[in-house]
């Protein structure tokens, strides 16, 4: 509350609360007297001015960047399939991502692969790998178990138990791009 | 985003943060494709920027390099703003989330800056030397313990206290509830208030 009452937003009751509990207590005293000399220290913070900077960043704009992208011009969304659509540019933190019909296959393939880099990110992988990989143990031991400790095994009984681990890894892989949706969605 | 008490409104120093009808203008040519507007709104911005990032950043470098950053994924993105949020929240948005970014990918929470490549006022050359002495410890021990703070705490400690923009403000740079900011906020200053202390 004492963070609140310095920022000037605690509500009346709670600033005559705050008042009265003050006049009784030293220690509130002395450390709402610090946090407000802590407070006016770090305004003293402010940095104004590089000099130059403007004049380096138009540079680096002129040097770099080509024209921007155009501005929507349909707002729908188009689905390439239910789970995948309306995931965002995650490439662009702090944007607003694009809502703009998708026009072309070419444009489908761009954001099929942004999606697909996007679940091969470390981030996301240090999650996906070790589940995918628990999940894919687990249905390999329940399901074919048997005949491993049996020796029976044989390559096509390798590929079967490697379906085991890519299904789990890609279904986990939607569930994340969902998941992310859904959270980007209610940010919107 | 309108600031809620009238206290919030001297701290958001609203003249110079309100957007004008030149700046909605530069913004609508800059989307149409013209650069030389949007120099204009870097003229207007970047200073603004960099005085954020230069605090979530190892040093000043780095933070010239977000800055840039920050003002090309913008012009790559500006037609798609719309104007939903104030344009300096949105290019603050940009900022924060590459120098957090960088941040966390080069593991520098708690990576301080030689004091000397720290970010500093003009010295005060009117008063007496013991007090500007005093006060230039105090400041260094200021910069330290800011930088020594965990990114999640720094980024509404810089945002709110040493930039004086609302908690609603941060909040929606940060992406973050207000009370997620308010809570953060509150042990960032608790931690700086230990370390001054300290000092």
């Amino acid at each position: 509350m004492l963070s609140r009452y310095l920022d000037g937003e605690a509500t009346r009751s709670e600033r005559l609360t705050l008042d009265a509990h003050l006049r009784d207590c030293e220690e509130c005293q002395r450390l709402l007297a610090s946090l407000t000399s802590t407070l006016q220290a770090l305004q003293s913070m402010r940095v104004r001015t590089r000099p130059g900077l403007a004049d380096s960043v138009i540079a680096a704009l002129r040097s770099r960047s080509p024209a921007p992208d155009p501005p929507p011009q349909i707002p729908a969304r188009r689905s390439l399939s239910p789970s995948l659509t309306v995931v965002p540019n995650l490439d662009q933190d702090g944007i607003e991502p694009p809502t703009t019909r998708g026009r072309l296959s070419s444009e489908r393939r761009r954001m099929l692969r942004a999606l697909i880099g996007y679940c091969l990110r470390r981030p996301q992988l240090r999650l996906t790998l070790p589940l995918g990989l628990s999940v894919g143990i687990a249905l390999t031991l329940i399901n074919k178990g048997y005949m491993i400790f049996n020796g029976r095994v044989d390559a096509e009984m390798c590929a079967v138990c490697a379906l085991d681990f890519v299904i789990p890894f890609i279904a986990l892989n939607v569930g994340l791009l969902v998941a992310t949706r859904v959270t980007r969605r209610r940010r919107l | 985003m309108r600031p809620r008490t009238v206290a919030a409104l001297y701290r958001l120093d609203i003249d110079a943060r309100a957007p004008s009808i030149e700046e909605q203008r530069l913004v609508t040519q800059a989307q149409a494709g013209d650069r030389a507007a949007f120099e204009q709104l870097v003229r207007i911005h970047a200073d603004r920027l960099y005085a954020v990032v230069v605090r979530l950043c190892a040093g000043p470098h780095e933070a010239e390099e977000v800055t840039q950053e920050a003002f090309l994924r913008a012009w790559r993105a500006i037609g798609r703003f719309d104007g939903r949020s104030q344009l300096f929240t949105w290019l603050y948005r940009i900022g924060v989330n590459e120098a957090k970014r960088r941040a966390r990918a080069g593991g520098r929470r708690l990576r301080t800056v030689p004091l000397e490549e720290a970010p500093s006022e003009p010295p005060d050359l009117s008063d007496a030397p013991e007090p500007r002495a005093e006060r230039s410890a105090l400041r260094a021990v200021l910069e330290r313990s800011v930088r020594g703070l965990p990114i999640d705490y720094r980024a509404p400690l810089v945002l709110r206290d040493i930039e004086g923009l609302s908690t609603a403000e941060a909040a929606e740079i940060l992406e973050i509830s207000e009370a997620a900011l308010k809570s953060r906020l509150h042990r960032a200053r608790v931690l700086i208030r230990e370390a001054l202390k300290e000092a």
